[in-house]
């Protein structure tokens, strides 16, 4: 008896994993690993656009590895063991990467998988480490945007902003505008002579003090991150430092923007407009998401205001694919699939805009990520946002001028004393003009 | 022990035998720590640092270029985060200590609820950097923080503090000296090994307040203090989160504090063999100021039962 206990036993063990494994093998299963950051909103969309991929693909299996912290250690721990996502999302770092030859360089393989042409990706929309070798093109992108508290503007009797490039403002007429919505504590506007630059209730504007903040005016200024041939420093031109110490000059001259310490106090950029802070903010587009979830909220975007020419920029990161991946052609799908606009739509409706060509030209692809009255996507967004964004946009410092990240890290401590007033923009960028023309190497495009 | 009371029969060399393994049983989980965690990661380390490691794990020997580079001045922050931490550390360790002291001998005095202001004044130390750093960025702040609101009542002129190059050092030693529960404890224990008929006795020889300090508690407590200034000195070397999170290393690089120059050479520039240099050369920073405290240690730590020390 208990022989044939036993021998049953044998063969349930035998048996059982050896018809799975057959079941198995008719459909070829592939198992997936994909790392990524990200929480809230950008968690639960890419989280739903892979659970999509799955149903899509039934043979294939996604583990998702989500780690909202570390992410960089945590992946080099897991390279070094062998143990490499297939698919993963990433920083600059990419690049070394890159250049070790981890990852794959997608000019290589996109044709194994069609659903993204990479004819379809704009040219400054691909993370390269050499001319010819990309990690991919953007997964989103987003660009610097110009948004406001309309209710500000209606109080104070101010036209709103213009929404088309052609008409954009001068930087003299956006100062004055940011005067007249700037309030001390007495309720005088800081075009007012008893305007009390110390007691500030209401600023005009505030803009991010980072590379994105700014940049665009040094463009439309006629300034570039590097000289034009790629071999020097290009920041302390005349064009750039005019066009920075513009920026600065709202800070200490006009005091219409908040100084640094009093910038590090006040909300995030969607709270700051809510709660009357500022008027203005010039900040990356992703801050449309978070303007949405307030409903009854009356915000508008315009167009940045210019110096000489309309110039703005996309930026984003993208996805890497491992070269340890067993299945190429599954990791590559599941890539493009996530950076598939159609796939992860919720985010592209105020978090990201997309990085594909034809979903700026083609009005049903519009449509469903650009319908104005929507919730991110207010009235005069494809406008003042999507049309003067990609008809006039320069590809991003990020990704354009090689060791960027290494540069900008001697950049923006210098700009540090123009913000606080402590320098002008020339003094400043000349003083680190030398470390940086140790660094430079070139333009990448 | 249970073992050598069931045997009664066994030999004293094999109790011996047992013994011994069972203390090495016993080490075994902390020494294979050590051994796996932290010798195995530190010679890794070393050897790193002549190499030119990426965050893809690949490596070439370089030779002694990561120090080269450090030393010769092409490396754009070692001799300011240097600076910079030597700064912090000269100044928030004297305070710290001096400001822990005091608040030990204070919480020491027979109050009613002095265990709740210990409880009160140990807080702080439990609360998480990154919670500490928000409070502080919000009573720093140079318009409506709390801080300049007073000086502003009594008519200063409030400062920028950390949005200053000039003040931002100073601003986050003060800061520091918030969080110093571990070593007020610590000192708060000292303090009460301090031996009364001591007290007593120097009370008898017509000593004050001020002799019972300076004779009795200063020496007795030399031990306390050495140990403290010790592991101060080490984790004001490792100062990293308050760069971090409150200045970004800012305003122009005032506070880049070394250990946050390491993480960004690391992280932001992938050059992890360059990072492992850098770890080694605070290591041996840190190494030899602490051996330099021992050095002076037996002038002026004294231990009761001790034979090299004397008092102060």
């Amino acid at each position: 008896m208990s022989k044939r206990i036993f021998a049953l036993l044998i063969a349930l063990f035998v048996l059982v994993p050896a018809g799975f494994a057959l079941t198995a093998s008719a459909e070829e299963s592939v198992n997936l690993r994909f790392a990524y950051w990200g929480s809230g909103a950008e968690k639960e969309g890419v989280d739903v656009a892979i659970t999509e991929f799955e149903k899509a693909n039934p043979n294939i299996k996604v583990e998702r590895l989500h780690i909202p912290d570390d992410f960089v250690t945590k992946l080099n721990a897991m390279i070094a063991a062998n143990e490499a996502p297939d698919v993963c999302y990433s920083g600059p770092w990419k690049i070394q990467l890159g250049k070790d030859g981890l990852i794959y360089n997608y000019y290589e393989i996109a044709e194994l998988d069609p659903s993204i042409s990479a004819d379809d990706v704009a040219d400054y929309c691909w993370w390269k480490w050499s001319e010819t070798e990309s990690a991919g093109p953007y997964q989103a992108s987003v660009c610097p945007s110009l948004m406001y508290n309309v209710d500000l503007f209606n109080e104070a009797g101010v036209e709103l902003p213009p929404t088309k490039a052609e008409d954009a403002w001068t930087w003299d007429e956006f100062v004055e505008v940011a005067q007249r919505l700037t309030f001390d504590r007495s309720g005088r506007n800081a075009l007012d002579p008893a305007f009390d630059p110390e007691d500030i209730q209401q600023y005009g504007i505030q803009m991010s003090t980072g590379w994105n903040g700014w940049y665009p005016f040094v463009l439309s200024n006629g300034g570039k991150y590097l000289t034009e041939d790629g071999t020097a420093f290009g920041l302390n031109s005349p064009e750039a430092t005019e066009a920075l110490q513009k920026v600065a000059d709202l800070i200490n001259v006009y005091h219409v923007h908040p100084t640094p310490a009093a910038s590090s106090t006040l909300p995030g950029t969607a709270t700051a407009l809510q709660t009357r802070r500022v008027a203005i903010s010039i900040q990356g587009s992703w801050t449309h998401a978070d303007l949405a979830l307030t409903e009854d909220f009356n915000w508008g975007v315009g167009v940045l205001p210019i110096h000489k020419e309309y110039k703005s920029f996309f930026h984003g990161g993208s996805l890497v694919i491992f070269k340890s991946t067993k299945s190429l052609e599954s990791a590559l799908k599941l890539h493009n699939w996530i950076i598939n606009p159609a796939n992860v739509i919720e985010l592209h409706k105020g978090l990201w805009v997309p990085q594909l060509n034809s979903w700026y030209t083609d009005p049903e692809k519009i449509a469903l990520w650009a319908e104005e009255g929507t919730p991110g996507r207010p009235i005069g967004f494809q406008d003042a946002v999507m049309k003067s964004t990609f008809e006039h946009a320069e590809p991003s410092p990020e990704n354009c001028v090689v060791n960027f990240a290494e540069i900008d890290a001697l950049v923006w401590p210098a700009l540090d004393n123009v913000w606080n007033g402590s320098m002008t923009a020339q003094e400043a960028m000349d003083s680190i003009a030398d470390p940086v023309n140790a660094l430079v190497a070139g333009w990448i495009y | 022990m249970m073992v050598a009371g069931m045997r009664p029969r066994a030999g004293k060399a094999a109790y011996a035998a047992r013994e011994n393994l069972a203390g090495w049983l016993f080490a075994l989980p902390a020494a294979l720590g050590f051994l796996l965690f932290t010798l195995g990661p530190m010679i890794a380390s070393l050897f790193y640092g002549f190499t030119d490691l990426t965050i893809s794990g690949k490596w070439n020997l370089i030779g002694l270029e990561n120090y080269a580079r450090m030393f010769s001045g092409r490396d754009n922050y070692f001799y300011k985060a240097l600076w910079v931490t030597t700064q912090y550390v000269l100044m928030s360790v004297p305070m710290k200590i001096v400001y822990a002291f005091l608040l030990a001998m204070a919480l020491n005095q027979p109050v009613r609820g002095k265990s709740v202001f210990r409880t009160i004044f140990y807080l702080p130390t439990i609360v998480p950097t990154v919670a500490i750093s928000m409070i502080w960025l919000w009573l720093l702040n140079p318009d409506f923080g709390l801080i300049n609101q007073m000086l502003r009542s009594v008519g200063i002129k409030g400062l920028k503090w950390i949005y200053d190059k000039r003040s931002v050092i100073p601003s986050l030693s003060l800061m520091s000296m918030w969080t110093t529960g571990g070593i007020t404890v610590v000192f708060l224990a000292g303090l009460q090994d301090v031996p009364k008929h001591l007290y007593e006795a120097t009370s008898l020889d017509g000593g004050g307040a001020w002799a019972r300090f300076r004779h009795v508690t200063l020496p007795m407590m030399s031990p306390t203090i050495f140990f403290n200034l010790c592991t101060t000195l080490i984790g004001s070397f490792q100062v990293f989160s308050e760069a971090y999170i409150m200045t970004n290393g800012g305003p122009d690089n005032a506070s880049l504090f070394y250990v946050f120059y390491l993480y960004r050479e690391a992280f932001s520039f992938t050059r992890m063999g360059s990072a492992c240099a850098i770890a080694w050369v605070l290591f041996i920073i840190i190494m030899a100021v602490t051996m330099l405290v021992f050095k002076t240690s037996d002038r002026w730590v004294f231990y009761q039962a001790g034979e090299g020390g004397k008092a102060l």
